[in-house]
């Protein structure tokens, strides 16, 4: 099939456009053997089929980084072929800033390849006093050049049309003159007015100067902690409890009666009656606890951080904040960047460790999955300790919360002291405040919602499924006598607390649902609650970050983690 | 020997006559053009791409403290860069 490839530097809006150009069904996939991820959807025009793949944003052909690498290859793949393939390249450019785009555009007609040029942002660069020839471009280039507004979806159509027209270009010039070359078409095209500051640039710089910049970076991450606990209980409380307890439970209720309320299979499917009912929190069955974790107490949150998320990413926040802690996190060993797999795995430990790849030193990634894996709960995690802590109130969280910064943060401090070599430094660009364009914003949600389900519904069944029969066959008993000297001797907790601590590696969030049975005291919860984020990786970060580190690396960070968990345990259960 | 030692004050002062910094010497809202960049082909190549060369003008928008990263503008786009790499980047103060 013919294929219709986005290419632009980062932050031209290309998804918006994407969105525009595709329908529903859109796959985010991984090139082979890289984490390097594509969407691709299907356009439809004139009864043919086009593939669309939005390419990764790059400001270079030059195969610099992984992203780079796999950009050229995929040009290289689609274009290499023989002269039946009519696959066209939509170049798309940021209209207010030309001339940087400019040079991507003219690697491209160094290299031949057909393409129609989007020049994207034309109502923004208007509002900014940027008018551009696009007819004088066309002339110039000899490609199709289309303002577009992605976000409005003025142009689209057009750029639609004129896919067909897209050719290479015939343009001449010295290869080695090229930002000369760049310089003249500018020159020639782009006319610039005088203008003020918008408010958004105004807000936009405000924000990464450190005086105000901090003020606004702690306001805007309390906003987000509230937005998301929020938006996570109340749909929680008025949409998926009223679904379980109202419809879920009654059928469930008479599949128990069926299977005589009672029985090994009764037990791995319904779990054990409480009072003669199902309590979706402590039955612990395939088909309550099983469902009810992962789809009723951990969706929503995930559902409101994934949204909060996509918010700061598309209205380009995040680099910001990582301007504001490269100070910290150089000190930590990481460089501002780093923050972006950190918050990345506030939502779930894989793809933060995955996201660690764009980082240049192995050094540097050791120390983020490290730091993540001991101090950051993912987001499953977070919402099941914010549900059983918080029920005291909100000083129990502040001390789970506090505890694991302050650890992540001495830990990073002394690891950067110890480990050879230091952090690269910060080099990005800072795209300026934009609206997100919603349609996109929901794609990407929908994206990682259907991700999420996919990844976590069957390791929560079969952790729940493994426990049962671990208890049954006095497994966690025996375990737990074989622990009992640290459980209860280091950390104050009940023996039995050992269930969750192996289960903990299979799911998080299923361990700390497993202490709700136990009656644990305030206190114990809070141990409880820090020992489990602590102690180790989930199995599915386990086996990325095995993958990713080598056994050698893991090793250590295994025991890092390991003398970490037991020193603040025992800490906390002597001061609390 | 004292000759050249000569020659590379005497250059030292002509750059400071002529008011020649890297941009770790900008205060936030000054501006400058920058003259060059000290170092290898690959600093050179990524500060390009992000539309810091010879000639570019540029403006401080924030400095952080003590070997924070510097942001400036240049065209329209805003760039983040690392306070060594920044140091790297020779400019003339307008």
């Amino acid at each position: 099939m013919d294929k219709v490839l986005l290419l632009g530097n980062p932050n031209v809006g290309k998804s918006a456009i994407f969105s525009r150009l595709t329908g529903a069904r859109v796959i985010a996939s991984n090139y082979p053997g890289t984490t390097v991820e594509f969407v691709e959807g299907l356009l439809r025009v004139g009864g043919r089929e086009l593939e669309v793949i939005d390419l990764p944003g790059t400001y270079t052909l030059d195969p610099v980084s992984e992203a780079e690498k796999v950009t050229s290859r995929m040009l290289e793949e689609t274009f290499s072929g023989d002269g039946g393939n009519s696959s066209v390249v939509i170049n798309i450019i940021d209209s207010t800033n030309l001339e940087r785009n400019l040079n991507l555009t003219f690697q491209l007609i160094e290299k031949k390849i057909p393409m129609v040029i989007a020049l994207n942002f034309c109502d923004e660069a208007r509002h900014t006093g940027v008018m551009i020839d696009s007819v004088r471009l066309e002339e110039i280039t000899g490609v199709p050049v289309v303002p577009t507004c992605g976000i409005s979806g003025e142009g689209i159509k057009t750029l639609v049309d004129r896919l067909g027209e897209g050719v290479s270009s015939g343009l001449e010039y010295d290869r080695e003159h090229r930002w000369e070359k760049i310089g003249e078409v500018v020159e020639e095209v782009q006319d610039l007015t005088h203008r003020h500051h918008s408010l958004g640039e105004t807000l936009g710089d405000l924000s990464v100067k450190p005086f105000s910049g901090i003020p606004i970076a702690i306001a805007i991450l309390l906003l987000v902690f509230e937005v998301i606990r929020y938006m996570g209980e109340g749909l929680i409380r008025f949409l998926f409890d009223p679904l379980f307890e109202n419809l879920w439970a009654p059928l469930m209720m008479r599949l128990s009666g069926l299977l005589g309320s009672d029985g090994i299979i009764h037990n791995i499917l319904i779990g054990k009656l409480i009072g003669g009912e199902i309590d979706f929190g402590e039955s612990f069955g395939i088909l309550t606890t099983g469902l009810y974790v992962p789809i009723a107490a951990v969706l929503p949150y995930i559902t409101a951080f994934y949204l909060v998320l996509s918010i700061l990413e598309d209205t380009g926040y995040l680099p910001r904040l990582a301007v504001l802690v490269d100070n910290l996190m150089h000190r930590i060993g990481l460089h501002g960047f780093g923050v972006i797999p950190m918050f990345l795995s506030a939502g779930c430990n894989v793809p933060g460790a995955l996201a660690t790849r764009l980082m240049e030193s192995r050094r540097e990634r050791f120390l983020a999955m490290t730091l993540m894996a001991i101090s950051i709960p993912c987001m499953a995690q977070t919402a099941m300790i914010m549900g059983l802590v918080g029920q005291e109130g909100v000083s129990g969280l502040f001390i789970v919360f506090g505890t694991l910064f302050l650890v992540g943060l001495s830990i990073g401090l002394i690891l950067n002291r110890f480990l050879k070599g230091r952090a690269p430094e910060l080099f990005m660009e800072i795209p300026p405040y934009r609206f997100p364009y919603w349609k996109a914003l929901l794609k990407k949600l929908w994206m990682r919602i259907i991700w999420f389900l996919k990844e976590a519904v069957p390791w929560v069944l079969a952790g729940v499924f493994i426990l049962n029969i671990l208890y049954t066959s006095g497994v966690i008993s025996f375990v737990g006598n074989l622990l009992r000297p640290v459980i209860s001797g280091v950390f104050g907790l009940p023996p039995e607390a050992a269930g969750a601590l192996i289960i903990g590696f299979l799911r998080k969030d299923v361990a700390v649902g497993m202490l709700i049975p136990l009656q644990l005291s305030s206190r114990q919860l809070i141990i409880s609650s820090v020992i489990l984020t602590m102690y180790f990786p989930c199995a599915a970060t386990f086996a990325v970050m095995l993958r990713e580190l080598g056994i050698m690396d893991m090793i250590k960070s295994a025991l890092i983690m390991l003398a970490a968990t037991l020193t603040v345990g025992g800490l906390l259960n002597l001061i609390l | 020997m004292i000759r050249s030692v000569k020659r590379s004050l005497r250059e030292d002062m002509n750059r400071l006559e002529d008011k020649e910094q890297t941009l770790v010497n900008l205060n936030p809202g000054e501006s400058g053009v920058v003259r060059g960049v000290i170092g290898g082909q690959g600093v050179r190549r990524n500060l390009e791409n992000l539309g810091v060369r010879k000639g570019s003008r540029i403006k401080v928008i924030s400095r952080h403290f003590k070997g924070g990263p510097v942001v400036i503008r240049t065209g329209s786009t805003r760039v983040a860069i690392g306070f060594g790499m920044a140091s790297k980047v020779r400019v003339r103060a307008s």
